[in-house]
């Protein structure tokens, strides 16, 4: 599927706009800054994942003293074949529609169109703390089957109910409640396992395109490691079991796939500690590159979510959303990028110069919520 | 902003917090009751009010009753040793309807769900493991939804019961996971418990 139209209604500082972008390269948003430009990549995303990429929740997307927003987008499939999807927020929840009709899930439209987004926050990707890898990893394996949303979620939720367990013991192991932290064990290892594999998959799937276009990038030859770590030592339910007595003690869990980390180095040290800003944002970048090749050329049955054909039968690569990235890179990074940009649709957001080898098939001026050709 | 005349607030306050309706729905119904020929509106009342009179729990299994014990618990012509749990009355009236099962049933009213609130001790398991040596239970098919909380009251269960020599198996798979018993097919269904296997774990 390719995305032919985009309708914002209500949407963050838009009342009414839409736009028409490339079916194939790059459609590039210029603007001062604060004007929206953002704002249209985020749409995207929510009409991919139901998710902003920015975290947002859905009554941050919604026009001031507005009730909803609507996100509209038509998109193209094989021989002209058209799916309109509709997403409207309001601060209580978020409704799909696929073609007019509501969806019962909305989780049903995740996966039409798939997304992969890097915006000037992913230098925490090297910079911040685990959990931001983590939600790297399970964003990217969404990016690249949607059979991965429902994984995730069966994982959270054994986690949380585990957690509050422990929280509601008040330090005491008794009985009653080894037996039903057996039970709780045993759900959080099955689906942690599960989860765990898909990450760790993806980590050695990622390590091949990440190099290439970090060296792409960057123009130097540093190797670029990427390895899951894991909080725990051999199988997930028996180090749960061992752990059982410190979790019950300190009322939290002390492992488990909700504290595993993602290691970065760039030629053999540290990339949060040894390298250069310049370098950081360039692997950054890498990163989000690499997710979005892995999801463009399949592999997906080596990350074990099935046959590609389930959920891209007409083999469209994910939309490219690339926020403010030129302002994040020297220009010779800059006209790297530009030249190896990948295959489908691409979305550039950018409020100063752009390399002069990029060639944008349809550029749009956004201006306070206002969208022109 | 006008205010409605009290009993009519009252209703549609009632309403809403039946589940599944939201304010909407609530006024459109409080506005339909006064709407429609009185008698109509009084049948529903007289229905709510003879059904909490009359309707309780069953003392052995807690299905809904018209008495101290409940049709299939006072069927002379069901299966004793096997014992059907369910985590609530819809379930089971979804598991009569297959035609598959003859035994009898004890219902849960929930799953464990540290989240809400609910472990064992809020689920019926004690009240089953009473049960057990008096009624000479054989077998219990734990019947609880596909999904994870299920699963988990599942396994809880085959971990309370087995000790104590009792066979505890686990409706087949098949139903979709995360699916909810009740709406399942009746052909699903009938197979489900057909196929049922011994829970290990
Ligand atoms: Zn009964």
């Amino acid at each position: 599927m390719r995305l032919s139209r985009l309708v914002l209604d209500e949407f963050r500082n838009f009342s009414h706009e839409e736009l028409s972008p490339a079916r194939e390269g790059v459609t590039l948003l210029r603007g001062a800054n604060g004007q929206g430009k953002t704002n249209i990549l985020e749409a995207i995303s929510v009409v991919a994942t139901l998710e902003s990429f920015r975290g947002a929740d859905s009554s941050a997307m919604i026009r001031q003293f507005q009730p909803s927003a609507r996100i509209g987008a038509e998109l193209l499939g094989e021989r002209d074949h058209l799916v309109d999807i509709e997403v409207v927020l309001t601060s209580a929840r978020t409704r799909a529609f696929r073609n007019g009709n509501l969806l019962k899930r909305n989780g049903d439209i995740v996966g039409e169109i798939r997304a992969v987004a890097f915006f000037p926050d992913d230098l925490d990707l090297i910079k911040a703390g685990p959990a931001v890898r983590r939600r790297f990893l399970d964003d990217g394996l969404i990016a690249i089957s949607p059979r991965f949303g429902p994984i995730r979620s069966a994982f959270e939720r054994a986690a949380r109910q585990r957690a509050r367990l422990l929280k509601q013991v008040g330090g005491h192991l008794t009985n009653d409640l080894e037996l039903a932290l057996d039970v709780w064990d045993d759900r959080v290892a099955d689906t942690g396992s599960r989860l765990v594999a898909h990450r760790e998959n993806l980590c050695g799937l990622l390590i091949e395109p990440v190099n290439d276009i970090y060296q792409r990038l960057s123009g130097e030859s540093g190797t670029v490691s990427i390895s899951y770590t894991r909080s725990w030592e051999g199988e997930l339910l028996d180090a749960l079991v061992q752990s059982r007595r410190e979790d019950v003690r300190a009322g939290i869990p002390q492992l488990g796939p909700q504290r595993d980390d993602l290691a970065i180095c760039l030629a053999n040290r540290p990339a949060r500690s040894c390298s250069s800003q310049g370098e950081q944002r360039c692997l950054a970048l890498a990163l989000r590159l690499g997710i979005h090749r892995v999801a463009s050329e399949g592999g997906l049955d080596t990350v074990g979510l099935g046959p590609r054909s389930d959920f891209a039968p007409n083999g469209d690569p994910p939309i490219l959303l690339l926020d403010d990235v030129f302002s994040e890179l020297d220009p010779i990074r800059s006209a790297a990028l530009a030249e190896s940009l990948p295959a489908g649709q691409v979305f550039i957001s950018a409020a100063g110069e752009i390399p002069s080898s990029l060639k944008p098939a349809v550029a749009l001026t956004v201006s306070s919520g206002r969208i022109d050709r | 902003m006008a205010a409605y005349a009290e009993p009519v607030q009252q209703l549609i306050d009632e309403m809403s917090r039946l589940p599944g309706i939201g304010p909407k729905s609530a006024q459109r119904i409080a506005f339909h009751l006064l709407k429609v020929p009185r008698e109509e509106a009084l049948r529903l009342a007289r229905a709510v009010n003879e059904a909490i009179e009359r309707i309780t729990m069953c003392r052995t299994c807690f299905n809904v009753s018209e008495g101290d014990v409940c049709v299939v618990c006072s069927d002379s012509g069901r299966d004793r040793t096997v014992v059907c749990v369910v985590e609530d009355p819809k379930d089971l009236v979804a598991i009569e309807r297959t035609g598959e099962f003859r035994g009898t049933y004890h219902v849960l009213q929930g799953v464990i769900s540290p989240i809400d609130g609910i472990g064992p001790d809020q689920v019926r398991a004690r009240e089953l493991l009473a049960r057990l040596e008096p009624e000479g239970i054989a077998e219990v098919i734990v019947a609880t939804n596909p999904n994870l909380e299920g699963e988990a009251t599942a396994m809880y269960l085959a971990r309370l019961l087995r000790p104590l020599g009792v066979v505890v198996t686990r409706i087949a798979s098949g139903l979709p996971v995360g699916g909810d018993l009740e709406y399942a097919d009746e052909l699903t269904l009938g197979r489900a418990l057909v196929g049922r296997r011994e829970l290990s774990g």
